[in-house]
């Protein structure tokens, strides 16, 4: 297996090492390769004073060991993971799963050596978020528990593994329609960066479980249930009754344990995904608000519009007329 | 403009100094540097100013006013411009060098493009939600973004220093409204209003580029001669609410169009025809006066307004307001 070892801090003094490391060359703020290991990008950019952001979107040909080590020790890493396949992430000789199914947020101090092992096929997209402890400081003394957690140097290991929230996702979601070449592209960046900060501290601060080194295997199967939703979104909303069966749980089990990992009941969820596809349809301009409702198995037009409205603020009609 | 209305005299730059104007003006605190919170008197609620960088910073308020006020922004010397949203829940008005636009969320312009050379005086109703965003942008900053050829001569005048002192009103186009939308659901006191709030302001200059950018059509903005005769004929209905409605041909008239531009330029700028927008006021006019208890006949009311048989007014009105004018008298009269 191969193996490449990385060097990362908040300011970009990095990136030169990067790009020797992956073999790639430096175009701007893009680092873009494809050899025989990957094919893919790296894009960085300074944020604001002590916040800076990069993001991967690589695709690995073989299986790969990525080592991150860092000599310095003034920043901690907020990781935003989308994938395709599972990675195995290793920390102390301990391997946890990052993926689809499994965590997809980390936040992790940069003094912990990590290593991730990213199997060959492996579409990695990661937002990774680099906060200097300072900067963090300013943000985050203000919310006592997450200072807790968060600068606590006793607790100074991993400091959690997470999943990140629907709203997180729909907004990666929508930056990634965005293409690399565009003008505007920093400055959504930018913007995807602010939100996913803004959403993170969110979660962090009225998030009631924490969930612990290892994925339960109950956890798994909400995860996998949401998945299941997510894939029939145009159809009816199948009901708790059949979902909880499906996973071989009892109704107000399912009920509960989805509404503290996903913060919102299965219902909600279901239909509060259902808008944001109704959303992304009329953007396409190929269909009707009639159409859509329709597509999506709206009882008729008008109840999609009225929940529409209370969603976003703006009637679907309107919504296509003036995009 | 109603002068009897106190005037707030005050100044914005693209630097945080204009906040002293609010704290020795009208006794506000501000909070961190950033949040700007009006005393209980005057009104409810706070504005946030934050400098995103040297080109570009944000400044909202969102308050319910206690009492009337008039904010009039002084023409500034620094370059720049004030691309204004407005999401309040009622019409806000807004005054520029004097001229009166309305604007807000119902309203069908919520935004403007405004040039930092100019005054303008901005007067909501008292104890209604105001929300308005406004973004300040170096001029030179925003230029840097443009693909050179694509604006035309009507809007390149924007840049043109000497012909530079134009504004334009239009849509806020559904991205941004969604991203208001949901930025209007925040609370400022939260810890991490910030990052929503930059995140916001980089989509909505995002989509404000984009919108520059794109062909005349679609950017769906309106020159501003255009506006004021569409707004004149607007006025012209209003005040003539109890007449028949006077038709295409004189409207345009008074706006000095042909028929087919003033019908085209009507419909996309408030979304729907004079004729519906005529017959919408005349109802509520109509709720207005069946709840003002100076008719003792829902007959009077309907002649007053024009409508011939009652039948068909109460058809109207419950098709527009949901219940019979019965009900509403009566319930007065109870």
């Amino acid at each position: 297996m191969k193996t490449v070892t990385y060097n990362y801090n908040s300011s970009l003094n990095w990136v030169d090492v990067l790009a020797e490391a992956t073999g790639g060359c430096l175009e701007g703020n893009f680092i873009k390769g494809d050899n025989e290991m990957f094919k893919g990008t790296h894009f960085f950019l300074p944020i604001e004073d002590g916040i800076t952001a990069m993001l991967i979107d690589t695709t690995y040909k073989e299986e790969v060991l990525l080592k991150y080590r860092n000599e310095n020790n003034n920043f901690i890493g907020f990781h935003f993971y989308l994938t395709n396949l599972d990675i195995d992430f290793i920390l102390d000789d301990e391997v946890t799963l990052l993926g689809k199914l499994n965590y997809n947020l980390s936040i992790v101090d940069c003094t912990i050596d990590l290593d991730y092992i990213v199997k060959k096929g492996t579409r990695l997209f990661v937002i990774c978020i680099l906060f200097d402890k300072e900067a963090l400081k300013k943000y985050f003394s203000k919310i006592t528990p997450i200072a807790d957690i968060i600068l606590d140097a006793q607790k100074n290991t991993v400091i959690r593994l997470d999943r990140m929230g629907t709203e997180s996702l729909i907004l990666i979601n929508d930056f990634r329609k965005i293409s690399s070449d565009s003008s505007l592209y920093k400055v959504y960046f930018k913007g995807l960066v602010y939100g996913l900060i803004g959403n993170c501290l969110e979660q962090l601060n009225n998030k009631k479980i924490i969930i612990d080194k290892t994925i339960t295997a109950d956890i798994k199967n909400i995860i996998a249930s949401k998945t299941m939703l997510q894939n029939s979104i145009e159809g009816p909303f199948p009901g708790v009754n059949f979902l909880a069966e499906q996973v071989a749980m009892s109704p107000s089990k399912y009920k509960i344990l989805f509404a503290k990992i996903s913060g919102v009941n299965p219902g909600t969820y279901f239909y509060n995904n259902k808008l944001n596809r109704a959303k992304e349809l009329l953007e396409t301009g190929k269909f009707t608000v009639n159409e859509v409702a329709h597509k999506l198995n709206y009882a008729n037009v008008s109840y999609l519009a009225k929940r529409f409205n209370e969603m976003y603020g703006i009637y679907p009609k309107e919504y296509q007329n003036l995009f | 403009m109603d002068i009897t209305i106190p005037e707030f005299k005050h100044t914005i730059s693209l630097k945080s100094e204009w906040q002293q104007d609010f704290i020795q003006g009208l006794d506000c605190t501000v909070v961190d540097n950033k949040r700007i919170d009006f005393p209980e008197r005057m009104a409810s609620g706070s504005g946030y100013f934050v400098k995103i960088s040297r080109a570009v910073s944000v400044f909202i308020v969102d308050l319910v006013l206690n009492e009337p006020m008039r904010f009039t922004r002084m023409p500034s010397e620094e370059d720049f411009w004030i691309v204004y949203y407005d999401m309040s829940d009622n019409y806000s008005k807004h005054f520029v060098d004097g001229v009166k636009h309305k604007t807000g969320y119902k309203s069908k312009l919520g935004f403007a493009i405004i040039d930092s050379h100019h005054e303008s005086t901005y007067v909501s109703s008292v104890g209604e939600r105001v929300y308005s965003l406004r973004l300040c942008i170096r001029k030179s900053f925003v230029k840097s973004y443009f693909q050179d050829v694509t604006l035309e001569k009507d809007f390149k005048n924007i840049f043109d220093d000497e012909k530079g002192r134009m504004f334009y009103y239009g849509h806020i186009d559904s991205r941004s409204k969604v991203a208001l939308y949901n930025l209007k659901q925040q609370s400022m006191n939260d810890t991490n209003y910030e990052f929503l709030l930059k995140s916001t302001v980089h989509k909505l200059f995002g989509y404000f580029v984009e919108r520059l950018n794109s062909n005349a059509q679609s950017r769906g903005l309106f020159l501003e001669k255009d506006l004021n005769a569409i707004m004149k004929t607007q006025e012209y209905l209003l005040s003539n609410l109890l007449l028949p409605f006077p038709g295409l041909k004189l409207l345009s008239e008074i706006a000095n169009m042909s028929i087919s531009k003033y019908r085209n330029l009507y419909r996309n700028v408030f979304g729907m025809s004079p004729a519906s927008f005529f017959k919408n006021e005349k109802l509520i006019l109509a709720k207005e006066l069946l709840e003002s208890r100076n008719f003792k006949l829902i007959s009077d009311i309907a002649y007053e307004l024009g409508y011939n048989k009652i039948s068909y007014f109460s058809e109207v009105y419950k098709k527009h307001h949901g219940d019979l004018p019965h009900t509403v008298f009566k319930a007065k009269l109870d």
